[in-house]
């Protein structure tokens, strides 16, 4: 969730297109995040929504970008919870986390992603694959299933298969070499950008 | 990590200012401030569904302008309407006492224009109702609504908690059910523990309960009280401490009394059911018996009591009252939903509004008593049930923003 201390003063002044840049920066990752919760699109999106039009409805006002994005984790969280509660289902990430406790020492941590992030790399690595298999991938993204794919770029499932597969390790690769380069601040970029104009 | 302000949190739970965070509710602003959040937002790229996430994520963001069109539609048409809400949080202090103000002003002119209108017109008008209505809007009958605190003294609020399992103690397994009830029962394949774990049940201004305790017995309790008792019943006797109104219905097991106490009194049963009421305000206990036996003790003076029959402690006395079978339902009227008018004070009836739509009342000097019948359902708008009050001759019932004020009627 990428919001700025610039999008949170207009919000403090309840301007109204601080609203929709909010929506906009927020929607798809709450959603994502509580897809991967409760494993119901549907719903995960009810829960966001309601999570971002409830903060706008209150106008509350918030001192700090921390605070902001506390809020909308708390709301969506806990709606995420009620739900798993109500369908008699266990939280995914609180038992994720107890598996991953004793190597909690590890830096395993450094390949983990924002999604928005996590997306650019993906389409960046996407651009490096040969153009069917880029193509296999990017129908799979879809939800296509594998007999789908095969009919619509007119090959055997079982190049679906070994092209999804390859494609798959080669994005985990360029995920790992490229990671990092991706997480750089949009600010030092920008400065990158602007002592080339001036010295290059 | 930074900390979290309350009202964010309060709002984020969709809870009022005061409510106290249930323990999961605390577990997950913990997630925050601990920073687990921000690794649960991250996704991993070993995630064997990385490739779903992903492409959800990019659908999403194509669909997002066209979703936040349909938010703003709806969103515009429910504008005026969330008016009054809208200033809870920060202006809290201005806005309220402002629009406090207003809707007194209203009310009084609304109360006179009704009143004349109710003269000409003697069927039910819809327009001014609605707006006596919407402008009292946050005020709303109870509901069922309590706050569980287990032995280690964490809160769960019942109120938004789904049905389902909420909590174990000691071996027993405490559950929600959809009809605002708790369940208490030995969790599967265990035995129960040999410790005394207590649990108390709280019911605030405005909510009402029922609970199934460990050995079956049954206990409904009123607006504004509360219940202690062991979630299981391991020794010779069972003992639970009630404040406030329950209606009990006892399980039978004659090894293991069952004793209630209260304010100093102590009722005996075996196995029965009956009526206990021991507000604060009320200065007295009294027990009313709908089946079975039981025993009422308070210091050394010990009375057993029978089927209809009421026992009322006030000091050191206890006065035994043979009840009418249309007494016994106005006594229990609270449990099936109704508040009950018949035989009631100004004074009892304004107590039962005040616990059960949480609001303050007043009664005016120079108020006389009055004769009201029958009883009106629970789930009455205020507004509604003041109107209901007002069909007696001598007593006038009003709303002044948040207090219930009774005066006399003036004969002109």
């Amino acid at each position: 969730m990428h919001i700025t201390n610039d999008l949170l003063a207009k919000l403090n002044n309840n301007e109204p297109a601080a609203h929709a840049e909010l929506f906009k920066a927020t929607y798809a990752d709450l959603t994502v995040f509580v897809f991967r919760m409760i494993e119901n699109e549907d719903e995960s999106e009810d829960i966001a929504i309601s999570a971002i039009t409830r903060l706008l409805g209150k106008k509350l006002t918030f001192s700090a970008v921390e605070q902001l994005k506390a809020y909308l984790y708390i709301s969506v969280r806990n709606g995420a919870l009620n739900y798993l509660r109500a369908a008699q289902k266990e939280d995914p990430f609180r038992k994720k986390l107890q598996e991953e406790l004793p190597l909690s020492e590890e830096p395993a941590v450094n390949k983990k992603y924002e999604m928005a992030h996590m997306r650019r790399l993906i389409e960046a690595g996407l651009g490096k694959l040969e153009k069917q298999c880029a193509a296999v991938i990017r129908l799979t993204m879809e939800n296509k299933q594998p007999d789908e794919i095969a009919k619509a770029l007119n090959i055997s499932p079982n190049q679906v298969y070994t092209q999804k597969s390859k494609g798959i390790a080669r994005l985990k690769e360029f995920i790992e070499e490229n990671g990092g380069k991706y997480t750089i601040p949009v600010l030092i970029i920008l400065l990158a950008l602007l002592c080339k104009f001036y010295f290059g | 990590m930074n900390t979290i302000p309350g009202n964010i949190t309060q709002v984020a739970f969709g809870k009022s200012d005061e409510a106290p965070l249930t323990s999961v509710e605390q577990d997950i602003c913990d997630e925050w401030t601990s920073g687990k959040a921000t690794e649960y937002m991250k996704v991993e790229a070993e995630d064997p569904r990385l490739l779903e996430y992903v492409g959800m994520y990019g659908k999403l963001e194509a669909k997002q302008d066209e979703i936040w069109e349909s938010i703003q539609a709806t969103y515009a048409l429910t504008m005026p309407q969330e008016v009054p809400v809208i200033q809870l949080q920060p202006e809290r202090k201005t806005g309220k006492r402002t629009w406090m103000l207003a809707a007194a002003v209203l009310t009084g002119s609304l109360i006179g224009v009704y009143a004349l209108y109710q003269v000409i017109n003697n069927n039910k008008n819809t327009p001014d109702n609605n707006t006596v209505t919407v402008e009292q809007k946050p005020i709303e009958p109870g509901k069922g609504w309590a706050i569980l605190t287990l032995d280690d003294n964490k809160q769960i609020d019942l109120d938004t908690l789904p049905a389902g399992i909420v909590a174990y103690q000691d071996n027993m397994e405490i559950s929600k059910q959809k009809d605002n009830q708790l369940i208490y029962k030995v969790a599967d394949n265990n035995k129960t523990g040999t410790k005394i774990v207590n649990n108390k049940l709280t019911t605030p201004y405005g909510g009402e309960y029922k609970v199934t305790l460990a050995d079956g017995s049954k206990v409904w309790l009123n607006a504004g009280s509360s219940l202690r008792y062991p979630t299981a019943f391991n020794g010779n006797d069972r003992t639970v401490e009630i404040s406030g109104e329950g209606y009990f219905e006892v399980a039978e097991d004659k090894t293991k009394p069952f004793r209630v106490f209260t304010h100093g009194t102590e009722v005996k049963v075996l196995g029965t059911k009956f009526n206990v009421k021991a507000y604060d305000s009320d200065n007295q206990v009294t027990t009313t018996l709908v089946n079975g036996s039981v025993a009422i003790q308070h210091g050394s003076t010990l009375r057993n009591i029978k089927p209809n029959q009421q026992a009322v402690v006030a000091g050191d006395s206890i006065k035994v009252k043979t009840k009418s079978k249309e007494e016994m339902e106005q006594v229990l009227a609270w449990k099936h939903g109704f508040i009950n008018l018949e035989g009631e004070s100004v004074q009892s009836i304004l107590q039962q509004i005040n616990r059960w739509y949480n609001v303050e009342t007043r009664i005016e000097p120079g108020t006389p008593e009055t004769t009201l019948m029958g009883n009106i359902e629970r789930t009455t708008p205020l507004p509604k049930v003041l109107e209901l009050l007002n069909t007696n001759v001598s007593v006038l019932f009003t709303l002044q923003g948040h207090t219930v004020v009774a005066k006399e009627k003036k004969s002109n």
